[in-house]
């Protein structure tokens, strides 16, 4: 079996098959087949998409976009999105090609020598301007490495509010055990 | 540049002396993995093998080593008699050797008494070099032991198994082929595959056949119809896939994947889209209708084990 580069799963495990479709003893293509509850591919926003023949029609196709909250405006999004040959990818597939060759590989051959637009927040790739797999690489390695940087700082303004809550409940407790004790006081002289 | 032989007009003892140093030259390949494959096989090696002395011509000698080190070790031992072709550049266009992701390519004179004998394409890469056709799927070396000829067959991309070598040998004799279904699209990109199918192979006689479809020159003169039977076999190519998928949506089958992205999207917007897809990924939400789907699709269906990419060593005297 071909080493075929599993797209980022959804919490799952999915074990992809592999089958050659025979017709007069040729080859005609592989179709690799996939199980699973949810659409088992997070790596680019345009691979929500799916396609399927209308059952009740002999030669009509169903164009689909998962999850199903606000389909038909992510669907025409994406559509859209294709014909442009733009997408974006997302965090946890960025980290994975950034550290897997096949995956870089299977990116790289499949979305920049065909000419997509890879985009990640602000940062993007434009393919059909840098095709050179060096310069993809290093676009990997940066948007990586501001990745890392963000979450460092996210990680570190985490700790800092974390810090400053437990102040705050400290603080709190003080002013609440000071307004007992008045409270106390209070009470004793009525008393 | 030193002095070159003729290669349309050597003489009879001329081509032998040739034939017999480009032998040696196997045989020391041989010895570091080095297998021939492409037009010198079926130009050269399989004709000789159904008759001994008969007339051949050849452009040049592919050979395929599976790592770097071992070409470089060959071309080591070859010392003086190779000289790498330095103004070298690769063709326009997906050369036919660029689908196979790392792949180094140099082009060597064989060189003998000062004399050129044959230019050597040394391909490196850790699967056979080719997407083309059925006949090329044939490889021969000379073990270090047997210091006999050696055939394999190989796995074309996308195959299950490969063709058996006897098989490819009567294919090269009856002079047909299958074209692979990937190159078809190849073809219709590029001007230069196209060309190359015509000089190679349909202006020298040759059968290209597709399923029960096939092309040869008697009844096709032009290129242009070449084109046409390839957009044919290309529109049947995809009928087919089209016609899994449609079974797949009646188990809720459905495709995903850079096949959707890439081919079956852009064909929405543009049906003249040039490509096929080299696989297609199919999501299923229940094992059960992953299950029925398979077993509606029956033995059309073959499900790929890891199996060797070749058959093992078939020798031909």
């Amino acid at each position: 079996m071909k080493q075929y580069p599993l797209p980022i799963i959804l919490s799952i495990s999915v074990i992809p098959r592999e089958f050659i479709f025979r017709k007069f003893n040729i080859n005609i293509t592989s179709f690799v087949i996939l199980v699973s509850d949810h659409i088992p591919l997070n790596d680019f926003d345009v691979n929500a998409l799916t396609l399927e023949y209308d059952k009740n029609s002999e030669d009509i196709m169903i164009i689909r976009s998962f999850p199903s909250e606000n389909a038909d405006k992510i669907k025409c999004n994406l559509m859209q999105a294709v014909k442009e040959k733009r997408t974006n990818i997302t965090r946890e597939y960025l980290k994975l090609i950034a550290t897997s060759e096949a995956h870089f590989n299977y990116v790289y051959e499949n979305y920049i020598v065909k000419g997509w637009k890879i985009t990640y927040k602000v940062h993007w790739f434009d393919a059909s301007s840098y095709m050179s797999s060096l310069s993809f690489r290093k676009w990997v390695y940066n948007v990586n490495l501001k990745l890392i940087e963000e979450e460092t700082r996210a990680e570190q303004l985490s700790d800092i509010y974390q810090k400053r809550n437990d102040m705050d409940k400290e603080d709190a407790l003080k002013i609440f055990n000071q307004a007992i004790e008045t409270l106390k006081l209070s009470f004793n002289k009525l008393l | 540049m030193a002095n070159k032989i003729d290669f349309n007009n050597m003489s009879i003892p001329e081509r032998e002396f040739v034939l017999n140093e480009i032998d040696t030259c196997l045989k020391i390949a041989g010895q570091y993995n080095g297998s021939v494959f492409g037009g010198y096989i079926r130009d050269v090696i399989a004709p000789r093998s159904f008759h001994p002395t008969c007339d051949v011509k050849f452009k040049d000698v592919d050979m395929w080593f599976l790592t770097g080190n071992d070409a470089d070790r060959f071309v080591e031992k070859m010392g003086g008699s190779f000289v790498l072709q330095p103004s070298f550049n690769i063709p326009d266009g997906p050369y036919q050797f660029h689908m196979f992701g790392s792949t180094l390519y140099r082009k060597y004179h064989l060189y003998k008494h000062g004399m050129c004998l044959a230019l050597i394409d040394i391909v490196v890469c850790d699967s056979l070099p080719v997407n083309d056709f059925s006949v090329n799927l044939l490889t021969a070396y000379y073990g270090t032991d047997t210091r006999q000829l050696v055939f394999r067959s190989w796995n074309g991309p996308g195959q299950a198994k490969p063709k058996p070598v006897s098989d490819i040998m009567y294919d090269i004799r009856k002079k047909q082929t299958e074209i692979l279904p990937h190159y078809v699209d190849l073809a219709l990109k590029h001007g230069s595959h196209l060309q190359r199918i015509l000089c190679n192979y349909v202006n020298k006689g040759w059968t290209i056949k597709y399923q029960d479809q096939e092309f040869k020159q008697s009844s096709y003169p032009a290129g242009q119809n070449l084109t046409m039977w390839l957009l044919h076999v290309r529109e049947s190519h995809l009928r087919d896939i089209y016609s899994v998928i449609k079974t797949a949506s009646d188990y809720d089958g459905r495709v995903i994947g850079d096949s959707l992205i890439n081919i079956f999207i852009p064909r929405v917007f543009d049906e003249n889209c040039i490509s096929s897809p080299k696989d297609v990924s199919l999501w299923f939400d229940t094992q059960k209708n992953a299950d029925e789907f398979v077993a509606k699709m029956g033995n059309s269906f073959n499900e790929t084990i890891p199996t060797p990419d070749h058959i093992e060593y078939q020798c031909y005297p």
